[in-house]
């Protein structure tokens, strides 16, 4: 099984990942790069191996969608790096990665080959992958958020309002394309756009909270303790729609989304 | 409260009002039909929001109110209402189109209910006006957000009352017949303009598989269940402490002892034999290899169980040798023709070969048209076939009869607001294109 090898791959990933994440804090920037780069690069490998080992996009189970987490954590890092120089970002997008890193270590899920016909398209692989970044960026906008909210001392906060906004932003734009690429693959494979299946009723529910957030800002940018409690609030609802509503009774046997409980 | 400039109070304000509008029509007209929109009343009802939209723009001078509609302070209350309330849609289980509600307020129809609906006519209203405000005042800055809200707006409007025009229907095609009748989700009877013949139906179906099962049936271990895939070089393998080795494999194989009668019976009547488990038990020369239909795969396993995986091994030296024990045997999933045959350990438990998952299924058909068109074309799963206005999907087929289904169910769909409804997703993923490309610079300007 292929996924015997994930912890060689995982670990040397995470090592490199914190000595980025301490090149960083040292204010090593090529150190911080190179290190977080070749982490990404020996984990997106795994992926790849993955990908042909079980001849279609490992996307399917929700321990396959958090390797993607895992990947698009310290990538979604690196880039918030290189733009804002944020010291402690790479910490963050590490010790988050690390823990979804831990959680297919623990508890991976069934890892079957076989991918049924549904789900054999086009839009499988940009449509869930889109979403994964989505979450990635979501999740270090929520970081942040909890960060001002709780941790952050004194009140000079617009350079991190402004890192959150442009995570927040750039999460909605890919969660808006990942949802209608959604409706474009959902004609295709079941005749409707948007039929109100519970998956889609919390993308809509999530695309809207993240939407107050973004109309929020532009109404009283002074005001940013209620705008970050929507981040969190919003990105809660987030984790419903992800993987909540394979355990919400009023999903069960309705959603045509469970595909990993099958 | 109602001092002007109105805050997110008034916003707030003017929603509670409209949930308590909608509980009011709720209660005594009932849930909405949307079926009242169906063409041309949709079209009339499009006619006039925008008509209205544009009316209430050309007030903004003279009425606050008016000018109001295109603010913040009315947006967010509105997107926060209309997400509470699709929350509620999310919690609670929605009864299937054409049920009434199963509770007095009607929150198990969500999309029928008032409030619902008029919160969300309150935030489409206010999307038309901030769009008609954005053209208004154009600027390239401005154009993700521009055609962000276009592109909602036509799809919220377009997208619910075209629903009306939409029709979707079910196609039961047995081969070699031609059928141009489908059923709708009340079961009502519709002559299509489009008619199907099927020549074949095919399904590809994925290695078969092997698993554990308990005395219940549950399938080992319990919660998440191993199995191996048996590609086809697969000789052996392990499935927790059971050693397995291939000894013989028929892909296309049929019980001895009903293969002897195909043959001799005739063809009609063969159709009507069917194989039950007390015979499966009296096939003691087990699976041979036959080109009859309803063939199916088997293979002769050799199990050992007590054999544990490296790691364990060491721990328990020398201490599970002694309980090894070996048992060889048919297993096969079975076909319509012939019941499973699983392989009982000494231990209670048995390993089986489950019904094989599809991996593609595919219908070669004959399409023809009223207007005298007839196509030769293959349909399957994820690649519908489009044909005057109508898109034709594979569904399903006879399950029982899996890869020897003679039956293949289409659903046909019709809906002539689509192009309309892909215009506004198009904008949308250009305003979310464009949201991308400019998160970093929106407050460099501002700055």
């Amino acid at each position: 099984m292929i996924w015997n090898y994930f912890i060689i791959f995982a670990v040397v990933s995470v090592i490199l990942w914190t000595i980025g994440a301490w090149g960083a804090w040292r204010n090593r920037r090529t150190l911080a790069f190179v290190t977080t780069g070749l982490g990404l690069a020996v984990f997106f490998s795994y992926i790849l191996i993955m990908w042909i080992t079980l001849e279609r996009p490992p996307l399917r189970t929700m321990g396959e969608t958090r390797l993607w987490y895992s990947f698009f954590l310290p990538l979604a890092g690196v880039i918030v790096f290189s733009r804002w120089q944020y010291k402690w970002i790479l910490s963050f997008s590490t010790l988050l990665a690390t823990v979804f890193v831990c959680v297919n270590l623990f508890k991976p899920e069934i890892h079957s080959k076989t991918l049924m016909p549904a789900l054999q398209s086009p839009w499988f692989a940009p449509h869930v992958i889109v979403y994964m970044m989505a979450y990635a960026l979501l999740g270090a906008a929520v970081v942040m958020s909890v960060y001002l909210l709780f941790f952050k001392k004194g009140s000079d906060i617009d350079k991190e309002m402004e890192i959150t906004d442009n995570l927040a932003y750039v999460g909605l734009s890919f969660m808006t394309l990942g949802m209608l690429m959604g409706a474009l693959w959902a004609k295709e494979a079941w005749g409707h756009y948007w039929s109100w299946d519970p998956k889609e009723t919390w993308a809509a529910i999530t695309w809207l909270a993240y939407l107050v957030y973004v109309h929020y800002r532009q109404y009283h940018s002074r005001t940013v303790r209620p705008a970050l409690w929507i981040l969190i609030i919003a990105f809660c609802l987030l984790q419903m729609c992800w993987w909540g509503i394979n355990y919400l009774p009023s999903a069960q046997g309705v959603s045509v989304h469970t595909y990993n409980l099958s | 409260m109602w001092n002007k400039p109105y805050t997110l109070r008034e916003g707030t304000a003017i929603v509670v009002g409209l949930l308590v509008t909608g509980g009011l029509l709720q209660v005594t007209i009932g849930p909405l039909e949307w079926g009242i929109f169906a063409w041309p009343a949709n079209i009339i009802t499009l006619f006039l929001l925008v008509l209205a939209l544009i009316i209430v723009y050309a007030l903004r001078k003279r009425s606050y109110f008016c000018r109001f509609m295109s603010t913040m302070q009315a947006a967010i209350p509105a997107i926060a209402a209309a997400a509470i309330l699709t929350l509620i849609m999310g919690l609670t289980k929605q009864v299937a189109e054409g049920k009434a509600p199963i509770d007095p307020l009607g929150l198990t129809k969500m999309l029928n209910f008032w409030p619902f609906v008029l919160v969300y006519v309150w935030m489409t209203a206010i999307v038309g006006e901030v769009t008609l405000n954005q053209i208004a005042h154009f600027s390239w800055r401005r154009l993700p957000t521009l055609t962000s809200h276009i592109g909602l707006f036509l799809v919220l409007t377009c997208g619910t009352l075209g629903s009306a025009d939409m029709l979707r229907v079910k196609m039961f095609c047995e081969k070699g017949q031609v059928e141009w009748r489908g059923l709708d989700t009340f079961s009502a009877v519709h002559h299509l303009p489009v008619a199907i013949q099927l020549e074949k139906f095919t399904i590809d179906e994925y290695p078969p598989k092997l698993m554990l099962i308990d005395k219940m049936g549950l399938p080992l271990p319990k919660g998440k269940p191993e199995n191996i895939l048996l590609d086809k070089n697969v000789k052996s393998g392990q499935l927790l402490d059971c050693k397995i080795e291939i000894l013989k494999r028929i892909d296309n194989a049929m019980p001895v002892m009903l293969s002897k009668m195909v043959g001799k019976i005739p063809g009609g009547m063969m159709s009507y034999i069917r194989m039950d488990s007390l015979g499966q038990a009296h096939n003691k020369d087990g699976y041979i290899a036959s080109d009859a239909t309803g063939n199916a795969c088997a293979v002769l396993v050799k199990v050992t169980t007590g054999v544990n995986t490296n790691e364990s091994s060491i721990l328990g030296f020398g201490f599970h040798k002694r309980y090894q024990h070996t048992i060889t045997g048919w297993l096969t999933c079975g076909s319509y023709l012939f019941p499973y045959q699983s392989l009982k350990l000494n231990d209670g438990r048995s390993l089986v070969m489950p019904n094989r998952e599809p991996r593609r299924f595919a219908s070669l058909v004959d399409i023809y048209t009223q207007d005298g068109k007839n196509i030769h074309t293959e349909i399957e799963v994820n690649k519908p076939f489009t044909i005057n206005g109508w898109k034709i999907y594979q569904l399903s087929y006879n399950e029982q009869m899996g890869k020897w289904s003679n039956l293949s169910i289409f659903e046909l769909v019709t809906d002539p607001w689509m192009p309309v409804v892909y215009v506004g997703i198009f904008m949308l993923l250009f305003g979310a294109v464009g949201m991308f490309l400019t998160a970093s610079r929106k407050k460099e300007v501002k700055l």
